[in-house]
């Protein structure tokens, strides 16, 4: 609905969707690389831009059971990785709010 | 200016005191009066008669009454001064006479006089003389007065003089020095020429003097000397006054000072004249062409539509992109058009072709934005990459600008400026001839659209998400000049536009489906148009046409909106012109049922229009009939392409529509069911007509039973009679299965109308195919088109929906149905444990 473009990030090392390279998140806002994903490596990022999320699922992961919604490019519909929106294990409750981009999934744009 | 008549008093011009009963304005009016004294004891002439002049010579003279509350003697200077201005000398001169004002004092023509001859001595002595305003600078006007002395000097090339002028009366002034330093330069001057070339100085003989003389008079009371062409100046505020209350103003012309100006709002365009919707998702462009007889729109749809304005038909269909078109930009003489695309190139068409002329493709990212300079020569792309380019129109790219991702741009029309917006939400502003950016000024929010004005002067911004409104900014300086809210704009990008004669209005898009339009000179809203349903995207005004603009939405339509039509009968065409060849069983358009709600495939009561079938077509290789209806304005005003509409009781859906008419698809099964095939065989002398209804809305009161518009079968009417102002109709069903569904008092929709049944009869075993009767009151034969057919014509039937589920039901548990898992039924199993159980007593 309606034209709208996507947001452009400004640092010097972006990461895009590897489809479209559209920007997703920026290098900085890296808080953790000990992730795994169905894709192999994966990072928690703090904030990430262009995407579209999809409705919340229940998902037991290695680390215990969590609430999270994939998150897909808003440009290619790709998906790129998944947002935790609950974790039920008090030691996990840092990655609330928090997005996982696989990095099979992405590209490095500049 | 020298006016006599110095030195009137009130002695000398008694005879005039008597007249104290006209007022000044029609006595001045009196040119009858020449010159001279004699004339003023002739008062006997003037208008309102006074006494002898001997009676009245020693009396005190009367205080004249004021000019409808305005000063008498202000009036009559002003007056005076208009006189003089206009060319009108002795009219002046004898106005000054009757009204023994003087436009100015002895003092002042005297000073005026000096200035006016070069007589600088006198002058400055008179200067001091007359009122000076508190805050003028005596030195400075000092310095002005002798100034033009020292030119003058130079001028008859008394170089002698001139320094002592300048040494004596020009240095203790104190005024700038660099003024000094200039003037003493003047000295070196060969010629007269070149002096009055180096100074820009037209000499004493030029309009110098006169020059000075307004210069010195600003710093004048204004009592004394009254500023130059008062009247003038005031007419002028007042009718700045009045176009700016004037909401609806959209002509040049300047208002005429004999009525009040006032523009009517009829005047305006508010009305949606035509809807265009051949684009088949998202419009998210439009622009007239400069000479206003196209129009382009750009589309989600990956195509560029170009319309002819006479009949509104597409002329070209420009598909060539491979993604969405963001921006289109007429050539300034039309002939080519550019459009800027999501698949990261623009294009140049030709516009009376239809062909794609060139492609760039040198952009990275979405091309946002384009622009023409003035001579058509060359245009300049932006886009979300960070580049501007500008190319020629061999699609050579002459010049790059990187720095920004910019959003939209604009070449001002005189070119000399290119200004863009960017993500970072920036105004930048290049000097377009030598490329070089003259500024930049952050905005304090995201701008999604920039326009310029005609006059280059003013560029138009919508800002986005937080501030939502749109700003006027001043392009030399960057400065805010007025603001316009009233729009949302939180996510989108949303356009705007100038519009009207001589731009007097501002227009915008929203995302609240709604057009805006203010007025430029106050910020005022004019009007808040709805129509489109969804965000209104991009608007655009003829530029040759005040009274039409345009409008794009997410609704896939392009409104033109005009001046509301005049209330033509235009049904008329399509049906009957001649009343009397009518078939007498079809309802007159003019009596179509008004009032209709938007209401009910759930049909309530009868809120149907009867409307003539316009035409029917069959197609052999699509096997579908397609039928056209006219005359259906007040249900189409709020429907779109796939909406439901109950023909005759059947739930057709639309596959296109106009204003007043609309298609539906007939498939073979509808076909078969109901009327349509036998009943509707239109000809121009029997227009066919048809009840037609729309689906119910969620706010309506409900008094009828649910109708799907699903029709079951035909009936045909037995028997028709009357009953009171009643009418009552027997049918018989084609199909004799359906009346087992209808009961006495229950429901049954006949052509889409909901009945009640009030008889039913026959159908038993041996017998006819059974039939049930309906009474319709007058109110409902007007209403629905049933009620005009005759015995021996057919319905669409729908039974209520409610005894078909009862009996699957009920079938089901006893076993006669399908559905019973080919073990019987329940009925079949409760008796086989009744009699197993009382065989197992027997025992």
């Amino acid at each position: 609905m309606g034209l709208s473009y996507n947001v452009y990030l400004n640092s010097n090392r972006i990461y895009g969707c590897k489809n479209c390279k559209t920007h997703l998140s920026n290098h900085e806002d890296i808080l953790s690389r000990n992730f795994r994903g169905q894709h192999g490596k994966a990072y928690l990022f703090n904030t990430v831009v262009n995407i579209s999320e999809a409705e919340p699922v229940e998902r037991n992961m290695t680390t215990g059971r969590h609430v999270v919604r994939d998150i897909s490019c808003r440009q290619c519909n790709e998906i790129v990785g998944w947002k935790y929106d609950k974790a039920y294990e008090a030691s996990e409750g840092y990655k609330e709010g928090k997005f996982i981009l696989e990095a099979e999934l992405l590209a490095t744009v500049r | 200016m020298r006016i006599e008549n110095n030195g009137l008093n009130s002695q000398a011009s008694v005879a005039d005191s008597g007249r104290s009963g006209t007022n000044g304005a029609s006595s001045a009016a009196v040119e009858t009066n020449g010159n001279g004294a004699g004339i003023r004891n002739g008062s006997g002439k003037l208008e309102g008669g006074s006494t002898a002049s001997s009676f009245t010579m020693l009396a005190p003279p009367t205080p004249k009454p004021s000019y409808f509350g305005h000063d008498r003697e202000e009036i009559t200077r002003i007056l005076i001064q208009s006189l003089v201005d206009l060319g009108y000398h002795r009219a002046a001169g004898v106005l000054e006479e009757e009204s023994e004002y003087t436009l100015e004092s002895p003092e002042v023509s005297e000073f005026r006089d000096a200035v006016l001859q070069g007589q600088w001595n006198k002058a400055e002595e008179l200067l001091f003389g007359l009122e000076i305003n508190k805050d003028a600078d005596v030195n400075a006007l000092l310095f002005y007065m002798r100034q033009q002395k020292f030119l003058e000097l130079l001028e008859v090339a008394d170089v002698s003089k001139a320094l002592h002028v300048l040494r004596t009366e020009l240095t203790p002034l104190n005024q700038s020095v660099e003024k000094l330093h200039s003037l003493s330069s003047l000295m070196m001057c060969i010629s007269a020429d070149d002096l009055k070339a180096r100074a820009e100085w037209d000499g004493a003989a030029g309009l110098s003097r006169q020059q000075l003389l307004s210069e010195l008079s600003k710093s004048i009371s204004a009592s004394v000397m009254i500023p130059e062409h008062r009247l003038a100046s005031l007419l002028h505020q007042v009718k700045q006054n009045q176009l700016s209350k004037c909401l609806y103003h959209n002509t040049a012309n300047s208002p005429s000072l004999y009525t009040d100006h006032h523009c009517d709002r009829n005047q305006f365009p508010l009305s949606t004249v035509e809807i265009l919707t051949d684009h088949k998702d998202e419009v998210w462009f439009v622009q007239f062409s400069n000479d206003g007889t196209r129009l382009a729109t750009g589309s989600k749809d990956y195509t560029v539509i170009i319309w002819g304005l006479e009949d509104f038909q597409p002329i070209h269909h420009l598909k060539e992109h491979t993604g969405a078109i963001t921006y289109l930009r007429w050539s300034p003489d039309d002939s080519k058009l550019l459009s800027c695309s999501q698949d990261k190139q623009a294009k140049l068409w030709d516009t009376t072709a239809g062909g794609c002329i060139r492609t760039m493709s040198a952009h990275t990212d979405w091309v946002s934005s384009c622009a023409w300079a003035p001579d058509g020569q060359t245009f300049v792309t932006g886009s979300v990459d960070k580049e501007m380019i500008l190319w020629n129109l061999y699609g050579e790219s002459i010049h790059t600008w990187t720095g920004a991702r910019v959003y939209d741009l604009v070449v001002t029309a005189d070119g000399t400026r290119l200004a863009a917006v960017c993500t970072q939400n920036k105004l930048h502003v290049f000097n377009f001839v030598t490329r070089e950016k003259e500024y930049e000024r952050d905005l304090g929010g995201v701008s999604t659209c920039i326009s310029v004005s005609k006059d280059s002067r003013y560029v138009l911004l919508n800002m986005g998400a937080g501030v939502q409104e749109l700003r006027l900014l001043n392009i030399e300086t960057g400065a805010d000049v007025r603001h316009f809210s009233g729009t949302k704009q939180e996510e989108f990008v949303v356009r705007n536009c100038f519009g009207g004669a001589d731009e007097n209005f501002v227009v915008s898009g929203s995302e609240d489906s709604n057009v805006y339009v203010w007025r430029k000179e106050n910020g005022a809203l004019v009007e808040v148009l709805p129509g489109h349903s969804g965000i209104v995207n991009c608007v655009a005004w003829n530029p040759t046409n005040p009274y039409m603009f345009a409008s794009a939405g997410d609704d896939r339509n392009v409104r033109i909106w005009s001046k509301a039509p005049q209330p033509q009968l235009k049904e008329r065409k399509k049906g009957t012109t001649n009343p009397a060849e009518r078939d007498p069983g079809c309802l007159p358009e003019s009596s179509k049922q008004s009032g209709v709600k938007p209401n009910p495939l759930l049909s309530p009561q009868l809120n149907q229009t009867a409307n003539p079938i316009s035409s029917i077509t069959h197609s052999e290789t699509a096997q579908t009939t397609t039928l056209t209806i006219a005359g259906a304005t007040p249900i189409l005003t709020d429907a779109h392409l796939g909406d439901s509409i109950s023909v005759n009781g059947t739930c057709l859906t639309i596959t296109s529509f106009t204003k007043d008419t609309f298609t539906v698809d007939l498939s073979p099964e509808t076909l078969r069911r109901t009327t349509f095939p036998r009943s509707l065989i239109p000809s121009s002398s029997s227009p066919v007509q048809v009840n037609l209804e729309r689906a119910v809305s969620g706010d309506v009161r409900f008094g009828g039973h649910f109708v799907q518009g699903h029709v079951d079968t035909i009936a045909t009417i037995a028997d028709r009679r009357s009953d009171g102002s009643s009418v009552v109709l027997r049918f018989k069903p084609r199909d004799r299965g359906v009346m087992k569904y209808v009961v006495e008092k229950g429901y049954v929709a006949v052509d889409g109308a909901s009945l009640t049944v009030i008889a039913v009869g026959g159908g038993g075993e041996g017998e006819d195919q059974g039939w049930w009767e309906v009474m319709l009151v007058e109110y409902t034969q007007e209403a629905i088109i049933t009620a005009r057919k005759q015995v021996g014509e057919e319905v669409n039937v729908e039974v209520d929906i409610t005894g078909k589920y009862i009996e699957k039901q009920v079938a089901a548990y006893l076993g006669t149905g399908g559905d019973a898992e080919g073990r019987g039924g329940l009925l079949e199993r409760i008796v086989e444990r009744v009699v197993e159980r009382k065989l197992a007593e027997r025992k």
